[in-house]
Formats: structure tokens, sequence, C-alpha cells
């Protein structure tokens, strides 16, 4: 109800204020004599508000609504004009101080680029002396930019600069920091230069609620934890994005990191941990319970399904086969799109006598998608039992 | 032989000069993209080294602009694009080389002169194409 009417208050709160302004400003032209005459800044327009008033009292012609409403159209004026030069010069202060920071920061960034370029291919120690007064943040923002775009022998120097500086202590520390993007830089940081110190202020950014924080600081905890790195996910609660599952594939591949069993993910509740732990096995075509595979294709999340058959594709589990020709007929179309192509293990007899007996009872999109998934022999035969004109229509 | 950087990464264009710098050579860094521009056609460089997301700019354009340009000129492109595709079109574009990111940077002359003696090879068989087909 208040906030209905908040515009309303706040719009008869401001014509109140102006009408009052306005018999300040009218009692103020009336007196000739006024306190701040001695102030020659004003008396110019205490000499114009006068003149007009006086203008337009003399004219018989103008109304007296005019006379009335001169002190607040005069009043509204003067306002305006103080607004507009306060707002024109607060703009151009801003844009004149971020032009200046810009380009201070500019210089420095310049500066340290060169100090580092200096230290990984001149003299070291003077490169350091000078690097050692420039500010850590801007060193640290600039390390990092380097240290991803590169590998080989420069990246040790790269790493050697980091902790001669003291900057793993200086991350750690600002990783407490109160902005949450200022967090984002120093646990990339943290993860990229291995700061395994820093791993105790990361750990409970794992389950923060935003997001790029959370994801960046489960990334360093799989970089800098060796025991159990991927334990947030048995915890987790929000979905885990498709491009953070790419990103954290990214950095077991680079970081060469020892895998976990993902067959203990498969239990979760969370079902983009469970596509993540089923993506991961069938990418690194890791071994375990196959019955657990099994019991994911009948699992009530159809992406969990539509993944798990990919994993029975790719690892040539067979014994999966008789679950998925039982729950062929009342799936999704897309599940269905997997089962065909997971049902390319079969021997193909028993697959043509399968596809047989559902042909009548199978949309026509999955019967092109069953022809395109079977040797030519078998399309030869599942043809055969179509109608003419079916097969035209194909 | 003139080599030109181009890449919007600074301290890395600065670091893959330093790398380069030698008596043989004449390095030119660009990563503003106004100046690659710019630097291409009045340095006319003997290696073009460029990536290819490029800020303000198409770097595929770039690639072709350049090939257009300077026929004879090595293109060796870094990126970090790992998809087969785009990275047959920088070929098709005209490139010589490509060096995925991350990259070595001690490992650049090596690539450069991979890239060289590939380009001499095909100009080689061309050659020899277009004589057995005289």
């Amino acid at each position: 109800m208040l906030r209905k009417y908040k515009a309303v208050a706040v719009f008869l709160a401001a014509m109140i204020l102006l009408i009052a302004f306005s018999f300040i400003v009218k009692s103020w032209l009336m007196q000739e004599n006024w306190f701040l005459k001695s102030s020659s800044a004003f008396n110019w327009l205490h000499d114009l508000g006068r003149y007009l008033m006086a203008t337009i009292e003399e004219n018989q012609k103008q109304s007296t609504l005019l006379i009335w409403l001169f002190p607040v159209l005069f009043t509204a004026l003067i306002l305006t004009v103080v607004n507009i030069v306060t707002i024109a010069l607060f703009i151009l202060l801003r844009r004149w101080g971020s032009i200046n920071l810009w380009r201070r920061k500019n210089k420095m960034r310049q500066k340290a680029q060169e100090s580092i370029v200096e230290y990984l291919y001149g003299d070291s120690e003077s490169a350091l002396q000078q690097i050692k007064q420039l500010n850590k943040q801007m060193l640290v923002e600039e390390i990092i930019s380097l240290r991803k775009q590169i590998t080989g022998p420069k990246t040790e120097h790269l790493q050697l600069l980091f902790y001669q500086l003291g900057l793993d202590v200086f991350v750690t520390h600002k990783i407490k920091s109160a902005r949450w993007f200022n967090k984002l830089l120093y646990i990339d940081a943290a993860q990229w230069m291995q700061v395994y110190a820093a791993f105790e202020q990361i750990q409970p950014y794992q389950y923060a609620e935003n997001p790029h924080l959370r994801n960046v600081a489960q990334m360093a905890c799989v970089n800098l934890d060796t025991g159990q790195a991927f334990a947030f996910l048995n915890i987790m609660d929000q979905s885990l994005p498709i491009w953070h599952q790419i990103l954290l594939h990214k950095t077991m591949v680079r970081g060469s990191l020892p895998l976990p069993d993902f067959y203990s993910f498969l239990h979760s509740e969370n079902a983009s941990v469970i596509i993540f732990a089923l993506n991961m096995i069938r990418l690194f075509s890791q071994k375990g319970p196959q019955n657990e595979i099994i019991r994911l294709v009948t699992h009530h999340d159809p992406m969990v399904r539509r993944n798990a058959l990919r994993v029975v594709r790719d690892l040539d589990i067979y014994e999966a086969i008789p679950v998925v020709k039982q729950n062929f007929l009342g799936e999704t179309l897309r599940v269905q799109v997997g089962m065909i192509q997971a049902l390319s293990l079969d021997k193909p007899q028993e697959t043509f006598e399968f596809y047989r007996n559902i042909w009548q009872d199978t949309p026509r999109r999955l019967q092109a998608e069953i022809l395109k998934h079977v040797s030519p022999g078998l399309q030869a035969m599942l043809l055969k039992d179509m109608e003419p004109e079916q097969i035209e229509q194909k | 032989m003139k080599i030109l950087i181009c890449e919007s990464n600074p301290l890395l264009v600065q670091l893959m000069g330093k790398e380069l710098m030698s008596e043989q050579n004449e390095v030119r860094l660009a990563w503003v993209s106004e100046e690659m521009a710019s630097q291409l056609t009045s340095f006319a460089p003997d290696i073009l080294i460029t990536e290819v997301l490029l800020p303000h700019m198409n770097g595929f354009e770039f690639i072709h602009n350049a090939r257009l340009q300077f026929p004879k000129m090595t293109i060796v492109v870094i990126s970090s694009l790992s998809s087969n595709r785009l990275i047959e079109l920088i070929f098709r574009l005209g490139a010589d080389e490509f060096i995925s990111k991350p990259l070595d940077p001690t490992q650049l002359n090596n690539h450069i002169q991979k890239a060289i003696r590939g380009k001499r090879n095909s100009f080689i068989s061309n050659a020899i194409d277009y004589v057995t087909k005289i």
C-alpha cells in the first residue's frame, strides 16, 4: 500500500517544498535591501528577478495567474540551472578523474610488463628490484594473464618471480577481500601459481551463492588438493553447468591430475553431478561396476538416461542391451535416439528381430534413425517389411 | 628477416619479440588492432605471426587480406581455438603454420623454421608440377 503511493507522496512533498521555496523567493524579491546584499554574486539574480516581476505586474494584459505563479517559475528556473550545472560538473570531473586514473594505470602496467620481460630475458636482479616497487594487484593480473598463455621453461621463471615477490602470501591474504571479483582474481592466481597454502581459504567458496566464484573455487580446489579433489561434488546442491564441466575436464587433462573414482558419484541426488560423472567415465574410459551404469539407463531424469546410454555405447556394456530394449517404447524421442545408437552393440540378428517387432509402432523420424544405425543388409530387410508408399516417403 | 607480431596481449607480444630478436631479424610488435593493419602495409614483413581472436577486428579477415596483399609472406597463426573446422579454415585462408595456445615461447623459432621449410617445399613441388605439366 505504502509502496503504491510512494511516487504520489514524493511528488506532493516536492510540490510543497517548491511552493515553500517560492514564497521565500518572493519575499526575497520584494525586499529592496536583503541580507546578502553585500554579496555581489547574487545581486544580478536579485535584480533580474525584481525586474521581471515588475514587468509582469506593470503589464495590464498579463493574467493574474502568471503574477501569482511567477515566484514558482522563477524558483524552478533557478533550481533547474543549478541542477544542470551540478550534474555537468559532476560528469566532467568523474570523466576527467577516470581518464587520469586509466592513464596512470596504463603507464604502470606498461612499466610492469617491461620489467617482467626484463626479468625473464635480461638482468633478473635489477628487474626484480624495479618490480618490487609496483602495485601488487596489477602484478598479479599481469603475471596470471601471461601464465595462462604460455607453457615450457618460462612458466617456471614466472612462478619463481611470483614467489620472489611474495605474491603467494599476498594472494592468500587477499582471498578474504570483500569484493567477489577480487576474490575471483586471487583464487584464480592461487590456482595457476600452485599456492597450496591458499587451499584452506578457498575451500569455503566451493559452496558460494555466486556461481562464478563457486566455479572458480571448485576448479582451484581440484588443482590444489591432491587428496579429495572432487569431494565438493558429494555436497553440492546447485547445478553443475555444462561449461564448468568442460573446464573441470580440461583442468584434469592439463594438470594430469589423478582421476577420482567417478562411479562413487553415480548415487548423487544432483542430476548434473551424475551427468558429469558419466561424461568423465566415458571420456577417460574408466572401468568400474557396470551395474551402476545399467541402473542409470532407467533413471527418472531423461538427461541422465541419455548420458548413461552414451556410456553403454562407448564402453561396450552389452549387459545393458536387454534393459534398453525393455524400456524402448515408453521413452522420449531423444532418449530413443540414444537407445538406437546403444543398440548398435547388439548382434545383427537380434537387433533385426527387435526392430521388426517395434517397427509399426515407431515414428518415422525414429525409423530413419534406425536405418542410419544398422548394416545395409538389415536396412534392406527392414525396408522390405514396409509398404511401397512408406518407402517412397522416406 | 622482417617479422611482425600481432597479438592482443601486450606482455605475450613483448615476450615473443624478445624470443625472436636477433641480428638477422628485424622485429615489430603490434597489440592494438589499428596498428596491426597499418604496420602490415608499411612494414611489409617476411613473416607475420598473428592471433585470430583480435579485439575490434576479424582475425580471419586479417589473415586473408595479409595473404592477398603479400603472397610470398610466411604466416604463422597462434590461437587458443581448438575446433578442427576453424583450424582448417585458417589454413585455407593462407596460414602456413598453426600454434595452439598456451604456447612455449622458446619453441617459437622452431615453428617459424618449420613454416618456412613447409612453404619452400610447397613452392618447389608446385614448380615441379608446373614444369612437368609444360
